[in-house]
């Protein structure tokens, strides 16, 4: 069954069989004459000090490794938690953001506290919202999932 | 227009630093066409096309250094475009916070009020039935039936085993019909 064509597709689908398979869609004039000159103006007029897309990765991620590496602490290694702090804190839910700036204040938390995702990458100015996001979309990583997490 | 260049050739021309842009240059031109067609029918308006082409390549560009020789050029050029469609149509909805109905209005308005599409009413009608389906059997429907790819390609794009390729195209095919038969009713 490598082809769902001729005969076949002929008996079981006729209609679609009997449609000219043309591309409709049509270029404007010249448009594959310009183009390869955009893409090279493109790729020749990238910024001398951009940084490297791993780098930039790099960037990204260790603010929450950071996150994490604490969270871990507190949670594994470090959890003697004092009487006051068990006070502060109800351990039988997830822990907020304010719960969380209570246990640090090394500023990576008060960071992510912040409402624009900028501040929160403090260390990465040069990356828009929609590079972030995007990112994270080619990691395969769920927004939604993370901020819960976090 | 001169004789294509085989991929070995492009590769050892990209990497000699003097011969980079050259090389990369005769790459668009020697591809633009194909990568255009697919990418134009998954996003149907010139305009996003060549955003979604443009990215395609400025994408090749940086990972080209990384390219594997073992595998094709077009292919992995394809899957870049590919992602890249499929990327750009997830923007769509979420920038438009609609539903997948509305997504289809959109892409089908798009295509009746093109100056740049030359179908007649069956190939409009085709095109409507087409963009019904969803994104990645869409991908899969137009890779089969326009560009005529064989399903270990169309694997190697989609990075999906060619059984469910073939389960996916039937499917496709049978949407089709039942849509094209309901529109003649």
């Amino acid at each position: 069954m490598e082809a769902y064509d001729g005969e076949r597709l002929k008996q079981e689908a006729p209609l679609l069989h009997g449609i000219p398979r043309t591309d409709p869609f049509e270029v404007p004039q010249g448009f594959f004459d310009r183009f390869p000159h955009q893409v090279q103006q493109q790729v020749t007029a990238r910024p001398a000090g951009r940084w490297p897309l791993q780098l930039r990765r790099a960037v990204i991620a260790l603010p929450l490794v950071a996150v994490l590496a604490v969270l871990i602490r507190y949670f594994a290694l470090d959890h003697a938690p004092s009487e006051n702090m068990v006070a502060a804190v109800d351990t039988t839910t997830a822990p907020t953001v304010d719960d969380l700036l209570l246990l640090d204040d090394d500023g990576t938390f008060a960071a992510l506290a912040e409402e624009d995702p900028q501040a929160a990458l403090g260390s990465a100015p040069d990356l828009t919202d929609e590079e972030i996001v995007a990112y994270f979309e080619d990691e395969g990583t769920d927004i939604t999932e993370l901020l819960t997490t976090l | 227009m001169s004789e294509p260049m085989s991929d070995k050739e492009l590769l050892a021309l990209f990497h000699q630093e003097e011969s980079r842009h050259y090389a990369f240059n005769l790459l668009v031109r020697q591809y633009q066409r194909r990568l255009y067609a697919f990418i134009r029918r998954m996003v149907t308006d010139h305009d996003e096309t060549q955003d979604v082409l443009q990215n395609t390549f400025i994408k090749a560009w940086n990972g080209l250094d990384n390219f594997r020789a073992d595998s094709q050029l077009f292919s992995w050029l394809y899957r870049i475009a590919y992602n890249e469609s499929i990327t750009h149509l997830k923007r769509m909805r979420r920038g438009l916070f609609v539903s997948e109905d509305a997504v289809i209005e959109r892409l089908t308005t798009t295509l009746d009020s093109s100056e740049h599409f030359s179908g007649d009413a069956i190939q409009r009608k085709l095109q409507t039935a087409v963009m019904r389906l969803p994104d990645k059997q869409r991908a899969v429907f137009n890779m089969k039936y326009f560009d005529e790819m064989k399903y270990e390609e169309i694997s190697a794009v989609t990075g999906t085993s060619v059984g469910a390729l073939k389960a996916s195209y039937h499917i496709a095919v049978k949407k089709l019909e039942r849509w094209l038969t309901d529109q003649t009713k």
